[in-house]
This record gives C-alpha cells, sequence and structure tokens, in this order.
C-alpha cells in the first residue's frame, strides 16, 4: 500500500488545471520581452512576472470554485488543511519560478545594456509585494468566495501599487546600505505575512461549508 | 434454469420464486446436490432486491429443498424422496381434480373418464 | 459490525431549511435508495453526512467507526460521486487518473482504464466536450477505480436517457455481488429505485418519515380509496397521511393485510415507491 501524497496529487490538479492558461501567459511574456529587455526596460517585465505569479494562484482557486470541486475534493482522503497547504505551496512554486526568470533577464539585460538595467533588488522588492499580495488575498478568498473576491483583487492590486510607490517615496533615496537593509526588511515582512495569512486561511476554509 | 418474475401478478415475487425452483426440483430438472445461482446474482439478474432473493432462498430451505451452506452456496437438497413423492402426488392429484371437476362439468361418467385413464395412461 | 452506514440524529441547520434529527443505517451488502421530493434535504444529509457542511448535532458513523475520528481512513474506503461533475473541464479522463492516483492509497489505474473502455469514454478529450450521460460515467468510474466499500450517490441518473440509466443501474448491480460492498443512492427517479434498492429511505422537510426494506414497504402499506365521509368514520390509527380530491379520498395506510381483512369490501391499492415519495410529499398527515 503506497503512502498517499496527496500534495502532489492537488498541486497536479491545479498544475494540469492551469496549463491552458500558462501557455497564453507564457506567450504574452515572450511577446513582452522580446520588446522590452533589449530596450532596458526590464521594470516592466518584473512586474508582468510577479502579476502572473499571482494571477495563477487565484484563477485556480475562481476555478475550483466554479467546478463545485471542493465539495468533491472534501469526499477524498485529504484535510481541509491540506487543500490550503496545496495552493500556497503552489504559489510559493510560482513565485520562487518568476524571481529565478528576473534574475536571468537581469542577468541578459546587464549584459545588453548595463546602463540602463534594472538592479537585483528591484526584483526582490516587487516580489515581496507581490508575495504580500498573495498574503493578503488568499483570505479574502477564502472566506468571501472567488465572485466577491474578484473585485477585491483589482483594489488590492491598485493599493500594492501604491504600497510600491510610497515605498519608493520613503526609501528611495536611502543610500544603497540602507537600501538594502529596507528591502531586505520589506521581504522578511512579507515572507511573514505569507505565512500568517497560511494559517487565517487555514481558519476560515476549517469553517467553510459546501 | 429458466426464472420467470412478474411484476404484475398478484403473488409476491419470492413466492414466485419459490414455486418455480420447486417445480423444477419436482420434476427432476434441478437434480438433488446441484447447485443454485447466488442470492446476489438472481438479484442482479432478475433485477430485483437481494432481499427478495435471500427470503426466497430461506423459505426453500426452510421447507427443505435446498441447503445453504455458508461459503460455499445454496444446493438442491439430497434427495429427500418423501417430500418430493408427496409434491409430486398433490401435483397430480390437482390435475385429476380438474380432469373430474370438468367431466362432471360434460356429464362424463366415472366410468367413461376411467376407461380413458387407462387408454391414456397405456398410450405412453 | 454490520451496518455500511449509521446515521443518528442528524441535525443541520440553515436559515430557510434544517435536518431534523436524521437517522437511519444502510445494512453491510445492500443499495439504499434515499429518496424524497426535491428540497427535501437529499443532498443536504450527504453533505453533512460527509463533513462537507457543518453539522449542528448528532453522529454519523461510516463501516462502525466515528466519522470524526477516522475521517482519512473512512474517505480512502468511499467513493461519492455528485449529481454534476466534479472535475474541470479542461482535464482529460487520463488526467483524473493521475491525479487521482496521487491521493487514493488503492487507486487501480488498471481498473480505471477498464472502466473508461467499459463506459465508452475517450482518454484524451477534455471533459467539456462531454455529454451528460458521460460526465456521469466518468465520475462513477473514478469512485469505483480506488475499490472503496461503500458508493454515496447523488442525484446519479437524473437527466439520463433510460437506456443509460440502466446501464449504470446494471454496474451498481455489479458492484454489490460483493457483499462487503454497499451503496446509498439518491433520487427522486423511483423507477431506478423500484428496480434496484434493498432499503428505501424516504425524507421529506428535512426529516425521515420510513426508512425500511424495499420489500416491507411494498406489503405493509397501502393506498385505501375512499368517500369523506367514510373517511371521517373510520378509524385512523393506521393512516399515514391522506390526499383529498372532488370525488373522494386517498389515504395512505400502513399494516394493509389487517386493514383489508377488517373492511374486504374497502378500495386498497398497492403501493411503489413513487406514491410513497408523493404521497408524503403532497399528502396531509392525519
Amino acid at each position: 500500500m503506497k503512502q498517499s501524497s496527496w500534495i502532489s496529487g492537488l498541486l497536479l490538479k491545479d498544475l494540469l488545471n492551469l496549463r491552458p492558461m500558462t501557455k497564453t501567459l507564457v506567450f504574452m511574456f515572450l511577446i513582452f520581452g522580446i520588446v522590452f529587455i533589449p530596450m532596458g526596460n526590464t521594470m516592466t517585465v518584473y512586474f508582468l512576472l510577479m502579476i502572473f505569479a499571482a494571477l495563477l494562484p487565484m484563477t485556480s482557486l475562481t476555478m475550483d470554485d466554479m467546478a463545485k470541486w471542493d465539495r468533491y475534493a472534501l469526499t477524498l482522503p485529504v484535510t481541509r488543511k491540506d487543500i490550503v497547504k496545496s495552493k500556497y505551496l503552489m504559489t510559493i512554486i510560482f513565485f520562487c519560478a518568476a524571481i529565478v526568470i528576473s534574475g536571468i533577464i537581469a542577468g541578459v539585460s546587464y549584459y545588453l545594456t548595463p546602463e540602463t538595467a534594472t538592479p537585483f533588488w528591484f526584483i526582490v522588492l516587487v516580489g515581496s509585494l507581490g508575495l504580500f499580495y498573495g498574503a493578503l488575498l488568499f483570505p479574502l478568498l477564502y472566506k468571501f468566495g472567488s465572485e466577491k473576491a474578484r473585485y477585491m483583487m483589482f483594489v488590492l492590486m491598485a493599493v500594492i501599487g501604491i504600497l510600491l510607490v510610497g515605498w519608493f517615496v520613503l526609501f528611495g533615496d536611502a543610500l544603497t546600505g540602507n537600501l538594502l537593509i529596507y528591502i531586505l526588511i520589506t521581504a522578511v515582512g512579507s515572507v511573514a505575512a505569507f505565512i500568517a495569512s497560511y494559517f487565517v486561511s487555514v481558519r476560515f476554509y476549517e469553517k467553510k461549508e459546501f | 434454469m429458466k426464472i420467470l418474475i412478474s411484476n404484475a401478478s398478484e403473488k409476491p415475487i419470492y413466492e414466485q420464486i419459490t414455486t418455480q425452483i420447486k417445480a423444477m426440483i419436482i420434476s427432476g430438472e434441478l437434480m438433488p446436490e446441484s447447485p443454485l445461482p447466488s442470492m446476489r446474482l438472481l438479484a442482479k439478474e432478475l433485477r430485483i432486491s437481494v432481499i427478495t432473493t435471500k427470503r426466497a432462498y430461506t423459505d426453500l430451505e426452510r421447507d427443505g429443498f435446498i441447503e445453504t451452506v455458508p461459503g460455499k452456496g445454496s444446493f438442491v437438497a439430497r434427495k429427500n424422496t418423501e417430500l418430493i413423492r408427496e409434491q409430486q402426488l398433490r401435483f397430480a392429484e390437482e390435475h385429476l381434480q380438474k380432469a373430474v371437476d370438468a367431466a362432471k362439468n360434460f356429464g362424463i361418467s366415472k366410468q367413461e373418464l376411467t376407461e380413458m385413464l387407462e387408454i391414456i395412461y397405456e398410450g405412453e | 459490525m454490520s451496518d455500511a452506514i449509521c446515521v443518528h440524529e442528524l441535525c443541520k441547520e440553515y436559515p430557510d431549511f434544517s435536518l431534523q434529527n436524521v437517522s437511519f443505517c444502510l445494512p453491510k451488502g445492500s443499495i439504499m435508495g434515499f429518496i424524497g421530493e426535491n428540497g427535501a434535504g437529499k443532498t443536504t444529509t450527504i453533505k453533512t453526512m460527509l463533513g462537507i457542511a457543518k453539522k449542528t448535532s448528532g453522529s454519523v458513523k461510516l463501516f462502525g467507526l466515528d466519522f470524526a475520528d477516522h475521517e482519512k481512513e473512512i474517505k480512502n474506503r468511499i467513493g461519492v460521486v455528485f449529481d454534476e461533475c466534479s472535475f474541470h473541464d479542461t482535464l482529460t479522463a487520463l488526467d483524473v487518473a493521475k491525479i487521482l492516483g496521487k491521493i487514493y492509497v488503492d487507486w487501480d489505474d488498471p481498473l480505471y482504464l477498464k472502466y473508461l473502455k467499459q463506459f465508452d469514454l475517450p482518454e484524451k478529450k477534455k471533459i467539456k466536450e462531454y455529454s451528460r450521460g458521460m460526465k456521469m460515467k466518468i465520475g462513477i468510474a473514478a469512485a469505483l477505480s480506488h475499490h472503496p466499500d461503500l458508493l454515496i450517490l447523488d442525484e446519479p441518473t437524473s437527466g439520463l436517457d433510460p437506456v443509460i440509466r440502466e446501464e449504470i443501474l446494471d454496474i451498481f448491480l455489479e458492484f454489490i455481488q460483493d457483499e462487503e460492498h454497499s451503496i446509498l443512492l439518491s433520487s427522486h427517479i423511483t423507477s431506478d429505485l423500484d428496480k434496484i434498492a434493498d432499503y428505501l429511505t424516504f425524507i421529506h422537510e428535512g426529516k425521515i418519515v420510513l426508512s425500511k426494506s424495499k420489500d416491507e414497504i411494498l406489503e405493509d402499506l397501502g393506498i385505501l380509496k375512499c368517500s369523506l365521509k367514510e373517511f371521517d368514520a373510520l378509524d385512523k390509527s393506521s393512516f399515514l397521511t391522506y390526499r383529498t380530491n372532488q370525488f373522494g379520498c386517498e389515504v395512505l395506510i400502513k399494516d394493509k393485510m389487517n386493514f383489508i381483512s377488517r373492511h374486504p369490501d374497502m378500495i386498497v391499492d398497492p403501493v411503489s415507491t413513487e406514491s410513497v415519495m408523493v404521497f408524503y410529499a403532497r399528502g396531509k398527515t392525519v
């Protein structure tokens, strides 16, 4: 009797479901990339990657809602915690992938256009804010369902945008050394928020009825 | 083995089954110690509840026609000549009764009827 | 342990509907039809039994095990099919196997492929291109392919034509050949249940009104036809529900044989699963 590996099962389900969307996003990314990277405008590309990384898990949650998957999933030998865990794990995977790709792009663009290349720390900042976005949105999706939370999604994106601008206003002029520290703090804060958000989501999901 | 049930009949389904199986045992179509289909298989094939077939088999066992061995299934009871004989006599009696009723109805005398019986019996 | 399912005093409150003290047991090796009109509480009961909706009170035991304490173990042994296909329609039948293969401990890929073939389901087509009958069949194939001991199906045949319905019923009869297997089947298509159910449990407005073996029900219950005057005069101790029309009364009675022997000249018709359901749904209680 093999051990049931629930997490890979649930993850696989999400990855398979997101296949068509991923193809579209990769295509968009390539187009933007080909246009912007040689220009040295990697900022847009990083943003795009982060948005995609945030969009995919959210979409999988919406797809679950539409297919009434949860009702069925709860008849499978998986706990409610497992289900939430798999979504958070998936988000981490996508974010890591986005960061790695961003890093590669950073390397490439530094080689192509050293002057206008956006520094790597920018990637970490955008990634942190993206993660923070996820940390906020997941519990909202679980609590209010993906229909209502759809509006919140865009509101939150705007909020994140404002935060980003605000961040620069506050810290943008700081010395490089301090800058790196501020970024580190933001990153750690985002990770902490993400972990806290997991526990909140679990609590919401445990109470949810289908 | 043929078992046909009628949903429209007044007779409850389990009774239809016991009647038909008893008839096959008496006629010798089902030999002693031969296996019967499992209750579940019968239920599935006839599309009836397993509770019904269980009841039919229970009744057959109670009346001594079959034996159920746990784990093995149900079998026609070992030759119980007395019991079978009784059923066979009853069968013949019923048909004779019909002949007598018809005879009386049409004004056929006992003598004519007895002659008829002898001719038919000898003729086989 | 001889009961596959034992539900005891299950209660669930919603703002506009509630399950009240739902109790019934499904003996192992049998098929129970769970019957009620739309909105009677069939789906709610099933969801509450399985923890998909949270019960207010009551106990649920599957295979003699308390549900709350043995959830994962129990869920490995049950296969559940809801009335709408629960798989995302961008998936294919093979995708489903890959996913469930990692989740169920006893998933049997060759068996699943055998069912796909038997049900005529294409392996690589997306589910969104399936017909309604095919969607139901893949749910059943998935439910059967991890060797469950108990199948729980919520309206598995509604919306399907009689030919497919019979195919599916045959699958259930095949499943029950093993007496360790049991099936709980909720439906308002009473003709299907007439064919294969061993036990019937009727639910109406969130309450169980009757739960017995089908044979017992068909033998014990009857429909009395009488005039309004006769209705008033009769002893109503065996009356369950009744309906009136311009020309008389129809009464669902129990202990039919006794009544007939006392009133041999009155009309008492046999019942069917459908008439029992309708009498409870639309009849008035005495």
